[in-house]
């Protein structure tokens, strides 16, 4: 019981936090989803309770354990077997959700085999890179492009669901870690500038192409972003979602209309209660508490990177920038999705959106985090 | 684990990459949370994205402006019985195509056809067949279908049958409508409202003639406003109703039309008009002492309901279509000659022809009566006589009087399309001219305001119609119409003086008006006879070419009721002479006016009473009723339960009075000995009776003897004396 006095409370009270603001909104935001599927509002609740506690026990085991047992080569490689199971599994039976198959429908539980993945990318970069560290220095390419070659199949399936946003958020992460080897001093600045200017290129060069009419017009992904590039021209067809979000946004202004009390969600918005609980959450409570949200997540993500950075063996540092970098690009792939920064890739917000995977995923990163931060206060207070 | 230093400084060096790494990702993490703070409280205080006024996107998104339609404001006789009130009709559709099904499942499309057509074919009177067809359309993709003018400005009732067949995929559409319940009922004078398409592609009701167009404004009322925010599925969501701008209902109209009397008019006129079939026809009755218009009509006339007959005849011929009037200008003339103090009535003349300057007056008698008095000039309508009097008094002081009479000029009835009248006034044969309602046109509002002088001490009184204007909102009386002098063309010596000349018109054995005597009153009237210009500029010949009218007072020595009939150019029908005709008008109405006055003088205001329900209960209760409340019940058809009454519910009517009830179908003919005009009426309304009259006054002869069996439909002619 020694550990429990060095709990990182930068990283539990946020979690925990985030956890209930979470059951909050999804119960809130479900209230019309729940009319339109003849369930209620409260079946959402209990469940989304369930799911919080479950993560709970699952990020005490994460924090309890020792973190060498996810390194066993058994686990390892039993992790990689299921991992490619579960995600081949989905792309053949998997339950068709907005176009997309990225469920596997157990009775009353889905599981979405992408959240996993994410975890698996961030554990088994870190325990690959620190395993060859030393090769990775002299031979970088050589020494990781079997480790990318399996990524690469396994978010390949992701791609085809097709589950853009998620395939993204994977490719963000492989990116982050497989840069933060520190085998190299500038790249990473290097890339992250690219990275930015790249986008301010897509931005200028969409605003001016007429896409709507185009060739690609027709294709889906297309659309997204056709959408948004001109919201409100496609008002009636694929700019409806983000024009209503910024609906929601608007409607509840700095301190929001009350809990309980959207008109969005009852209807206008597309998944009030996944992809849009923010827009939801910003016209019940306001932009402040949406502020509040996003500097709790933001506090996760930063207490990461620093431990990341304190860290001793590169695993637990690769871990904690993996960590960082799920939250982070998540929230900003689901915000920027919501606020019309990005593209809407139907990304769910880390914590807040409704999913029992997602939430399993996160806790077990809190755990990890958690671990990792009495590790390094034992070895301080040492 | 032994590390040689080279190997221990590549490792420091790959931590501190590392932790370079780990403060970008810092400062990268820190700008993606910061931008889309700022993002976002760009959105939720800002309120616009791209241009677009977040705020007003919203505001048209959750509300709904409903209109609430105002209603259109009932017009009132003066027994508050409605003439004209709003109405819903029904147009019928039928849909077809398979896929409209409802929420349970249940079919919204026609399922069983010949059923449809069978329940269609009888309540629109149209060929089953036909329906059939209409049903089973050519293009198989036709959505749904209507009837054609069968289907459409159904009744309440015709929508209720089909109904209670419950088809399936048989609906109706509803259009706000007029309905005029008397059907012919002063129409040109209340005129007539229709639905109008609005710029925004609403419907309201917008009056197009008469009444209904002059108080359009205050009939219409103002449409309300409710906001109502709703979902996206369009339900209201809950607390968000609000009132932006509360309906106001159109004032209610209460006009001073008796419809007794009025109803009596109209059936006279009918009658007349088919006999003579003339060019048009006008009457109108006035209470004397107060200025009330009792009763007005005309012919051309039209059902403003079904709008039959409008085409016939557009202009309200009241006060719109002056002319000229003739000899009844003569009673004007007289009464300007006695008042200027230039009348001699027992002076004399040379009747027959006179002639000023190159121009020639004649008499109507062309031979004349020799030299005779101006008092029997006035009685045989000479106009010789006239052009004396005109010259006696000089122009100057006649066109003063035609012009206090308040001649050629509006009498601001606030009837649209108003006229003035003209005057031919430059020579001296003109100005003779005008003195015998020649070379002046005149309205018949103008010519009855005119006469008031004379049936009252001498005060013009202008002839009114609006009793009052009623604000259904607030229950308030926006309106009193009250007796309103318009002038004191001459002095009550004068007027009463005219009155007995106008006496003796109708007495004296020479008299030209001995056709309007009333039984047991003395009336004071004049005729006249007035050429009608050609469409060529020049008096027509003939009978048919004159426009024949009478104006008269009654009681002539202190008149309560005026009257005005014009005929113009009527077939010569040998039968009768047409001041014999004209009395058919004049005569019953005048009468039956006299009567209800003298029942409201005998019995008192106090003495009155509402006419109790009756239809539904059986015979003997009916009896028992009236007769408990003075009533004298006058039951037809040998059925036990009472189908229909008159009056109507809720009339007022006077003790002893006779209300008519009917049973059933078989009907026997009562005796109707004794009757006034408007009982007969009454009973041939319920009866179905096509009823003549001739004579004035009280039953004395029934064509059909009491006893007989009768058919709706039949003629009946009722003798009265």
């Amino acid at each position: 019981m020694k550990k429990l006095k060095l709990v990182d409370y930068y990283v539990l009270i946020p979690y925990i936090v985030l956890s209930f603001i979470g059951i909050v909104m999804v119960y809130s935001a479900s209230t019309n989803v729940a009319a339109s599927t003849g369930t209620t509002a409260a079946a959402y609740l209990i469940k989304q309770s369930a799911y919080v506690v479950v993560g709970l026990v699952l990020a005490f085991i994460f924090f309890r354990m020792r973190l060498s047992i996810l390194r066993n080569w058994r686990v390892v490689t039993f992790a990689t077997g299921g991992i490619l199971f579960l995600v081949l599994f989905v792309l053949v039976f998997g339950a068709r959700v907005n176009g997309a198959k990225g469920w596997i429908n157990l009775g009353p539980v889905n599981i979405q085999p992408e959240e996993f993945l994410k975890l698996y990318i961030v554990l088994f970069l870190a325990h690959y890179m620190d395993s060859h560290q030393f090769s990775i220095e002299t031979h970088y390419w050589r020494t990781m492009r079997g480790a990318l070659a399996l990524l690469a199949v396994l978010v390949g399936c992701i791609l085809i669901q097709p589950d853009t946003g998620g395939a993204a958020i994977d490719i963000c992460i492989i990116l982050i870690m497989a840069l933060a080897s520190g085998n190299k001093h500038n790249v990473p600045m290097e890339i992250l500038t690219g990275l930015f200017v790249a986008y301010i290129g897509m931005l200028s060069i969409l605003s001016h192409v007429d896409l709507t009419h185009s060739f690609f017009g027709k294709s889906y992904q297309i659309q997204r972003f056709v959408a948004f590039v001109d919201p409100f021209g496609t008002i009636k067809t694929v700019g409806r979602q983000l024009v209503n979000s910024y609906y929601a946004i608007s409607n509840g202004g700095l301190f929001g209309v009350g809990l309980g009390n959207s008109i969005q969600k009852m209807g206008y918005l597309p998944e009030p209660n996944t992809d849009f609980i923010l827009a939801v959450t910003s016209e019940e409570l306001g932009a402040i508490a949406v502020l509040g949200i996003l500097l709790l997540i933001g506090t996760l993500a930063f207490r990461a990177i620093r431990l990341g950075n304190r860290a001793e063996t590169a695993y637990e540092s690769l871990m904690c920038y993996g960590i960082a970098t799920l939250l982070t690009v998540q929230t900003l792939f689901n915000v920027g999705g919501v606020v019309g920064a990005l593209p809407i890739t139907g990304v769910t917000l880390p914590f807040i959106s409704y999913g029992g995977s997602s939430m399993l995923v996160l806790s077990m990163c809190m755990g990890l985090l958690l671990n990792v931060s009495a590790r390094e206060k034992r070895a301080r207070t040492a | 684990m032994n590390r040689d230093p080279n190997e221990m400084s590549s490792f420091d060096n790959t931590r501190r990459n590392r932790r370079h790494f780990g403060n970008v990702l810092l400062v990268a993490t820190l700008v993606v949370f910061i931008l889309l703070g700022i993002r976002f409280i760009y959105i939720s205080v800002g309120k616009h994205v791209q241009h677009v006024s977040l705020s007003k996107q919203t505001q048209a998104l959750y509300t709904e402006q409903q209109t609430i339609h105002a209603q259109r404001g009932t017009i009132y006789d003066a027994d508050k019985n409605p003439i004209a009130m709003d109405t819903n009709t029904y147009t019928v559709y039928a849909v077809l195509n398979k896929r409209q099904v409802g929420a349970n499942g249940k079919p919204l499309y026609v399922t069983n056809k010949a059923k449809a057509a069978q329940v269609l074919s009888k309540a629109l009177h149209m060929d089953e067949k036909k329906i059939a067809q209409i049903l089973n359309p050519e293009n198989k993709n036709t959505f749904q279908v209507e009837f054609g003018a069968a289907g459409k400005n159904l009744s309440i009732a015709t929508k209720k049958s089909i109904e209670a067949a419950h088809l399936n995929g048989v609906s109706f559409t509803t259009q706000s409508a007029r309905l005029y319940p008397n059907g012919i009922f002063a129409s040109h004078m209340i005129g007539y409202a229709q639905p109008t398409v609005l710029s925004g592609g609403a419907t309201t009701l917008a009056g197009k003639m008469g009444l209904e167009q002059q108080l359009n404004k205050q009939l219409s009322g103002e449409n309300g406003v409710k906001q109502v925010k709703h979902d996206s599925l369009g339900y209201t969501l809950p607390d968000s109703q609000q009132n932006k701008k509360p309906v106001k209902n159109g004032d209610n109209v209460y006009t001073t039309l008796n419809p007794d009397l009025q109803n009596l008019l109209e059936n006279q006129m009918q009658i007349l008009n088919d006999k003579l079939q003339p060019k048009n026809m006008v009457a109108m009755l006035l209470d004397t002492k107060t200025g009330k218009i009792l009763a007005a009509s005309q012919r051309p006339t039209f059902n403003a309901t079904t709008m039959e007959g409008l085409d016939a005849q557009w202009t309200n011929l009241l006060v719109s279509d002056p002319y000229e009037p003739g000899s009844t200008m003569k009673g004007i003339s007289l009464a300007a000659s006695i008042d200027s103090g230039h009348f001699k009535g027992s002076d004399t003349y040379q009747s027959g022809r006179y002639r000023i300057g190159n121009a020639i007056v004649p008499d109507w008698n062309p031979a004349g009566w020799g030299v005779i008095s101006y008092s029997k000039g006035f009685d045989l309508s000479s106009n010789v006589a006239m052009a004396h009097l005109e010259q006696q008094m000089g122009p100057t002081t006649w066109q003063k009087y035609i012009k206090n009479f308040g001649f050629l000029k509006s009498t601001n009835s606030g009837l649209p399309g108003e006229a003035h009248g003209t005057m031919q006034f430059a020579q001296p044969i003109e100005q003779a001219n005008t003195a015998f309602g020649q070379g002046i046109t005149v309205t018949p509002m103008q010519l009855m305001q005119a006469y008031t002088a004379i049936a009252g001490n001498g005060t013009m009184i202008k002839p009114y119609y609006l009793d009052k204007v009623v604000d259904p909102n607030t229950g308030k009386t926006v309106y009193r119409g009250k007796t309103e002098t318009v002038g004191h063309a001459i002095s009550a010596e004068t007027a009463a003086k005219v009155r007995n000349h106008m006496t003796d018109y109708v007495y004296k054995s020479y008299g030209m008006g001995h056709d309007f005597k009333i039984n047991g009153y003395k009336v004071a009237a004049k005729t006249g006879t007035a050429q009608v210009v050609g469409s060529n500029g020049q008096y027509m010949d003939g009978m048919d070419s004159t426009l024949n009218s009478v104006i008269g007072m009654v009681p002539a020595k202190n008149p309560r009721y005026l009257m005005y009939v014009t005929v113009n150019q009527p077939k010569q029908v040998p039968e009768k002479t047409i001041t014999q005709w004209e009395n058919d008008v004049f005569g019953p109405v005048m009468t039956e006016a006299l009567a209800m006055n003298q029942a409201t003088a005998l019995r008192g205001k106090e003495t009155s009473t509402k006419v109790p329900k009756l239809v539904g209960q059986s015979v003997d209760d009916a009896n028992k009723t009236l007769t408990d409340m003075s009533l004298t019940p006058v039951v037809v058809g040998d059925g036990d339960k009472i189908t229909a009454q008159l009056p109507a519910v809720g009339q007022k009517t006077l003790n002893n009075q006779r209300i008519f009830l009917r049973a059933g179908n078989n009907l026997t003919i009562t005796d109707m000995k004794g009757w006034s005009m408007g009982d007969v009426l009454a009973y041939a309304k319920l009866t179905g009776l096509s009823l003549r009259t001739s004579g004035s006054g009280f039953a004395t002869e029934q064509s059909i003897a009491p006893g007989k069996t009768i058919q709706p439909g039949n003629d009946i002619t009722v003798k009265f004396k």
